[in-house]
């Protein structure tokens, strides 16, 4: 064999991996008496390529060396009743409950909408300026998208480690993270929001003599106040769930109040703090979610 | 006699209208949109007597802003700033000279302590987390679907909520306790807490689907087997995959993230190196992270536009 022949079995055979002859129509005698090449359906090799992944993914796992199924039942079976490590009686886990947990809630919730606040103010003009019908220049828009882009990069908890640097242990550190996380999420959703508006209102208006920022108050202002809201309490639905990770590293909230009593494996006031922020966040879901479904 | 008394004229009736019409309270209500327009003739007038709704929009923003302030003195906003210029010196001296041989685990760091290695550690976590939760949610996702089930996917809607709100540094915390430290808790954490938001969006992609596929199967008379096959798959496949990926974008942070309580991948070294101000060890993890997170965004941003 030849090496020019090997070389077109060989091309040969790569091409019937990829492409398979269909039969369109037939004789008598049922031979093919036409037929063409189809590309084969690229799954399996898709299929193939996550496999391999994984399995190579498997390799940086370390194996555990005990599960401890029985922790499970310990752990949830503690925390909605007083174990007699830590809150003896009912009445002193509901007192718990109302004193302690629902204050540093509040706190959180307090912490929270001041830096939803912040990072919706920050997040306003430059959402106006990113929006590529109000600002037809790309030069403008798109330095401003990729900058905003690479800071919604950043995870929330790296955000509050440098936070703490800047202003301190405490709630002023987590305010400032949640407002620069905001400020990504609200400008994200907000100008992909702005450029599917209507804009044959602000052309009329500005045909008519109006200034770019007098068009944009009557005639884009209406179309983009519900979404802006709506926007606002999902934005801020996500910053309460997310500023449980900031205690964690000692920027206020309820975490370090979660890690301490997990650590001291009293379980019942984890249990004490979850229930009404499980009431919390199902409400602000509901109502979002509601809301979203309206202005949309 | 008294019927005569009540009855007024025509004259008096349009008078007392007048009269009414030009009140103050009336003009007041008019101007902030409580009671109906008239009809003006006049492009002008009418632009002249037009409501005031921007009041509405004011005294919304005054109370929100009052509320804000109140609460910024409840919390004692920027009371713990203090300004440290040689700490941020040496933030700033930090971040601009990474300590370069820990970022590829050479010279006095082996490569199993090395920024890379920890990289890798978190995107192994974040999908293999992401495989298999994509896989255990199906079930979910089939069961919380209104359109297949029907009134009783309530409760499986309940489950994923359940599964959603529980914070999932908590979720670590506890997993932790149960298979040790390290990355298989990691894994365990994702696989289990993503079910909560994919269960979620394969129930909604099911709930779309179009019927006509599935009746004209059902009247060439195909099984049920193979009318998921043919009616279902082929309509939610590429939707589902676009779903999973954008978890697997969520996962990576997530995955970066679960360090913090001990679950394997970069964010124990973060934390420590951030507890004991090592800016020059600190500085290569973030970049990593950073670099990680764009990378995961930019090709699943790809793929997913290659899949609609």
């Amino acid at each position: 064999m030849t090496n020019s022949t090997f070389k077109e079995n060989n091309a040969l055979f790569w091409h019937k991996i990829f492409y398979r002859t269909v039969v369109v129509s037939v004789d008598e005698n049922n031979n093919p008496t036409k037929t063409i090449e189809k590309k084969r359906s690229k799954a399996l090799l898709w299929f193939l390529l996550v496999a391999v992944i994984f399995a190579l993914s498997c390799c940086f796992i370390n194996q555990p060396k005990t599960i401890r199924l029985d922790q499970i039942q310990v752990i949830f079976g503690q925390m909605f009743s007083p174990s007699i490590w830590s809150l003896k009686t009912y009445d002193q886990y509901w007192a718990y409950l109302f004193n302690t947990a629902i204050p540093a809630i509040w706190d959180t919730i307090e912490m929270v909408l001041i830096g939803t606040t912040l990072g919706t103010i920050f997040a306003f003009p430059l959402m106006l300026i990113a929006s590529s019908n109000i600002v037809v220049h790309e030069y403008i828009y798109q330095p401003i998208r990729f900058f905003v882009d690479f800071i919604r990069t950043i995870p929330t908890y790296v955000l509050a480690i440098l936070c703490t640097v800047f202003f301190g242990l405490g709630e002023t550190a987590g305010t400032w993270a949640i407002a620069i996380f905001t400020l990504g999420i609200m400008f994200k959703l907000m100008y992909e929001y702005i450029d599917t508006c209507d804009m044959n209102p602000f052309e009329a208006s500005i045909s008519t003599g109006a200034s770019r920022l007098k068009a944009f108050c009557v005639a884009l202002y209406p179309q983009v106040k519900p979404m802006f809201f709506s926007n606002f309490l999902y934005t801020f639905e996500i910053n309460i769930r997310a500023s449980v990770i900031l205690g964690f590293v000692g920027a206020g909230g309820i975490g370090q109040m979660l890690s301490n009593a997990m650590n001291a494996q009293q379980y019942d006031k984890v249990g004490a703090i979850l229930i009404p922020l499980f009431v919390l966040v199902v409400c602000l879901q509901l109502l979002s979610g509601y809301l979203r479904r309206k202005s949309l | 006699m008294k019927k005569e008394k009540n009855r007024v004229s025509e004259t008096d009736r349009l008078e007392r209208e007048e009269k009414h019409k030009n009140s103050k309270l009336n003009k007041l209500l008019t101007k902030l949109h409580l009671r109906g327009y008239d009809t003006y003739l006049n492009a002008e007038d009418a632009y002249k007597k037009r409501p005031m709704l921007w009041i509405y929009d004011l005294v919304i923003a005054l109370i929100f802003v009052g509320v804000v302030l109140y609460f910024a003195l409840d919390i004692n906003f920027m009371s713990t700033v203090t300004y440290n210029g040689t700490r941020l010196g040496e933030l700033w001296k930090g971040f601009i000279n990474p300590n370069w041989d820990y970022f590829f685990g050479i010279n006095t760091f082996r490569f199993s302590e090395s920024v890379i290695y920890k990289i890798i550690e978190t995107f192994a976590i974040a999908f293999i987390g992401t495989t298999l939760s994509s896989l255990f949610s199906i079930p979910f996702g089939f069961f919380a679907s209104r359109k297949i089930v029907g009134k009783y996917s309530i409760i499986s809607e309940f489950i994923l909520i359940v599964i959603r709100t529980f914070p999932e540094i908590l979720f670590g915390l506890i997993l932790v306790k149960v298979v040790g430290f390290g990355s298989f808790a990691g894994i365990t954490v994702l696989s289990i807490h993503s079910i909560g938001m994919i269960g979620k969006m394969y129930s909604e992609q099911l709930d779309v689907i179009n019927d006509q596929p599935l009746e004209a199967l059902d009247a060439c008379g195909a099984s049920r087997l193979s009318r998921i096959k043919l009616g279902v798959i082929p309509q939610v496949a590429p939707n589902f995959l676009s779903v999973i990926l954008y978890r697997f974008d969520l996962n990576v942070r997530t995955a970066s993230l679960l360090g913090l309580v001990g679950a394997g991948g970069i964010g124990y070294d973060i934390w420590v190196n951030s507890q004991f101000n090592t800016w020059s060890m600190l500085a290569p993890l973030l970049y990593g992270v950073v670099v990680l997170i764009i990378l995961v965004d930019i090709v699943s941003g790809l793929l997913r536009k290659k899949l609609i």
